[in-house]
């Protein structure tokens, strides 16, 4: 009796120890964090960004280059920092995650950096362009790097653009109160004084609110009216501005901003009233020779949200990061060097970083809203005199 | 003829004249008072017959405005294929999902509310705060992509009338008149009808009306109902108006519509009324007119509220009641 109880006991003990240790071997994860907002008024981004991310990881996963399994941990940050601080805790706090990626909000990366930073998790940047996120407190932390372009560089294209070749001499300036918001009008209004632009008027609104109407009817009344009115914050607040300016009776005037429009999402909420927005956007790819394939993927992986420039960027991110994990395996603080030296050939061309980890890549698109889409402007039927824009 | 300069000779470039913008932004004012006060009557009704303030009353107007947006997409739908019924639809789906929002105030009051009718005041505060979180959050997770900004899917009067410099679009009229008639309806309703009549003396003395045989339950489920369908019209105008509503918009709609009732004078309708416009004109005029206060325009119409707290807690129209013994 007491003879079988041990064999029993042998039994139970030893069988599981075996198949643990066989399924360790087989099921070893490496998991690598996106943290973008899914939910809210910028969902369609974090969205757009986290579906190219996890297309280039099934990718890395089916193609039988790493030894393990690597797992994509998608985490919501709702453009909320504090939200966007949970989850940068929680993807840190988890061992297995070696590498981070994401956010769309500048405010909430400004918030989350210091988190990797502490724990010493590399996170690439993918769509936030507050530029003291890659030197906050004036410090160049190196777990930080970022594949976009920042808002002076974007302000820059716009002025070039706007003023130069088109010709806009006066602005209104509306900006949200976001740290986003404000920087972004900062530039805006250093630029405009290098460069003689007028500003008639400049008025701040709150990131949920929707009547805009004051503001509008006041722009209305200025006298001589400016030529355009420059809007410095994110998708939902801009459509509903667009759209009440025109009940507001400000159809003479021309809608412009930097990328924080750049959404199809703006065409969607605004309606017709979105035609002639004029909007500097994201480094687009359409020409360049990885698209088609890039876009054949994606297509053949069947998701059902439409594929947009977002995306794109949401796929180099994890291409680099993978790239970084195959050189130096699992490792945060080896990742961290790796993907500071690293040269990737991207979608949109290659990446390497400066000294504070922003990406030398500039890439900036001149976008037109024609007929419920952007398009870019150079072939839009504005740039071939059909049409022609407001304000002019 | 030394001041002749100062008078506008020729239609000024681009501008407008000062005296238009004004009535334009009276006109932005009077859409935002529209939408503020068909909630603050609500809030008047209730404290008026069971002295409770029910602070879920702006998120009635957000289930209207998700329920009936919902619907008319189904509608608008079929009426692809069936055109010349798809007008019906909408107007029916419109009406129908009014009364349900009405029905839902019905459905608060019999579950949450009655129950403390005899408890304090702060009972009921604070069931009713809660309840509103849990609409919310119902919203946000129940509907598909609740947590995004909705999209409004009826587009209604946008064709632009002009008279001079003024414009105005026929979704503004529209609200305008609609509004107006409903204020009329329910004063009406109060003063003119038996229910009224009923409604009235239970908020008079609640306890008298039920032993003059008056079915207090009954009238106390009528306000509710009428409280609860002026909110969804008050959805339905903000809808037509923005074309664009987020889940969480009902607190604050709530909390506006709660300080426009009590600066008019919480129990009375025309105080809530007024109430509303005052609140709607201060954040126009406060965004118009004073130098960056446009991000802080909730904040004036607060002070406001502030201001009518301190030196007449009583409201606008609102009389001093002597503490009952």
């Amino acid at each position: 009796m007491k003879k079988l109880f041990v064999l029993a006991l042998l039994i139970f003990l030893i069988i599981p120890a075996f198949l643990f240790a066989a399924g360790d071997k087989e099921q070893q994860v490496v998991k690598v964090a996106f943290i973008a907002p899914f939910t809210g008024g910028n969902a369609e981004m974090g969205i757009a960004g986290r579906n190219g991310f996890e297309l280039a990881i099934n990718e890395a996963n089916r193609s039988g280059m790493f030894p393990y399994k690597i797992e994509l941990v998608a985490l919501d940050d709702g453009s909320v920092p504090e939200q966007g601080v949970a989850a940068a805790q929680k993807a840190s706090s988890d061992p297995a995650v070696v590498a981070a990626a994401g956010h769309f909000n500048s405010p909430v990366a400004l918030a989350t950096v210091p988190v990797f930073h502490e724990n010493n998790v590399p996170m690439v940047i993918w769509s936030a362009i507050h530029p003291d996120i890659t030197e906050i407190y004036g410090k160049k932390w190196k777990e930080i790097t970022r594949i976009c372009v920042t808002i002076p560089l974007e302000t820059k294209a716009f002025f070039d653009w706007i003023v130069g070749d088109l010709g806009y001499k006066t602005f209104s300036v509306i900006s949200d109160t976001t740290s986003y918001g404000k920087s972004t009008l900062d530039v805006f209004l250093d630029e405009a004084k290098k460069r003689n632009v007028t500003i008639a008027s400049s008025d701040m609104i709150n990131v949920g609110e929707t009547d805009f109407m004051a503001i509008l009817t006041k722009i209305k009344g200025l006298n001589p009216r400016p030529q355009a009115l420059y809007y410095s914050g994110v998708v939902m607040e801009g459509a509903l501005i667009r759209q009440q300016m025109i009940k507001a009776g400000l159809n003479d005037m021309m809608f412009c901003a930097i990328s924080g429009l750049d959404s199809e999402r703006f065409n969607e909420v605004a309606g017709k009233n979105a035609e002639g927005t004029l909007v500097v956007g994201k480094g687009r790819g359409e020409e360049l020779p990885k698209w088609p394939a890039f876009v054949q993927a994606y297509k053949d992986a069947g998701y059902k949200e439409a594929l947009s420039v977002r995306t794109a960027y949401g796929y180099d991110a994890a291409m680099l990061i993978l790239q970084a994990l195959k050189e130096v395996g699992p490792d945060r603080a080896k990742l961290v060097d790796a993907i500071r030296k690293i040269k990737y050939e991207g979608i949109f061309g290659t990446y390497t970083f400066d000294e504070t980890g922003q990406t030398t890549l500039a890439a900036a698109a001149y976008l037109v809203s024609q007929d419920g889409t952007f398009v870019p402007f150079e072939k839009s039927e504005y740039a071939s005199g059909k049409r022609k824009l407001p304000g002019k | 003829m030394a001041r002749h300069h100062l008078h506008y000779s020729k239609k000024p470039k681009g501008g407008v004249h000062l005296e238009s913008i004004f009535l334009l932004q009276l006109k932005n004012g009077i859409m935002l008072g529209c939408q503020y006060s068909l909630i603050a009557i609500g809030f008047s009704l209730f404290f008026g017959v069971l002295n409770v303030v029910v602070f879920c009353h702006g998120n009635i107007a957000s289930i209207f405005l998700f329920v009936s947006s919902a619907l008319l997409a189904l509608a608008i739908g079929i009426g692809t294929k069936l055109p010349q019924l798809s007008n019906i639809f909408i107007v029916i789906i419109i009406f129908g999902t009014i009364c349900i929002t009405g029905l839902i105030g019905v459905m608060i009051e019999r579950s949450i509310i009655r129950p403390f009718r005899k408890s304090p005041g702060l009972m009921t505060l604070l069931i009713t705060a809660s309840a509103g979180i849990v609409i919310e959050q119902v919203l946000k997770n129940f509907f598909p992509q609740g947590s995004n900004p909705q999209m409004f899917p009826l587009e209604l009067g946008t064709t632009q009338y002009k008279l001079g410099t003024f414009t105005i679009f026929g979704n503004e009229i529209f609200i305008i008149i609609v509004t107006s008639l409903l204020f009329l309806f329910t004063f009406l309703f109060i003063k003119k009808t038996r229910i009224g009549s009923h409604i009235e003396a239970i908020s008079q003395d609640f306890e008298a009306a039920a032993m003059l045989g008056i079915n207090v339950n009954r009238g106390i489920a009528i306000t509710f109902f009428l409280g609860a369908s002026l909110a969804a019209v008050s959805g339905f105008m903000h809808g037509i108006y923005y074309n664009v509503f987020r889940f969480d918009m009902g607190g604050m709609a709530g909390i506006k519509g709660f300080s426009a009732s009590v600066v008019g004078g919480l129990g009375s309708i025309f105080g809530a009324i007024m109430g509303g416009f005052l609140m709607g004109f201060v954040e126009t005029f406060a965004a118009a007119y004073i130098p960056g206060a446009s991000p802080y325009r909730d904040v004036f119409s607060f002070i406001v509220v502030l201001i009518f707290l301190v030196f007449r807690p009583s409201g606008i129209l609102g009389q001093i009641v002597p503490e009952k013994v």
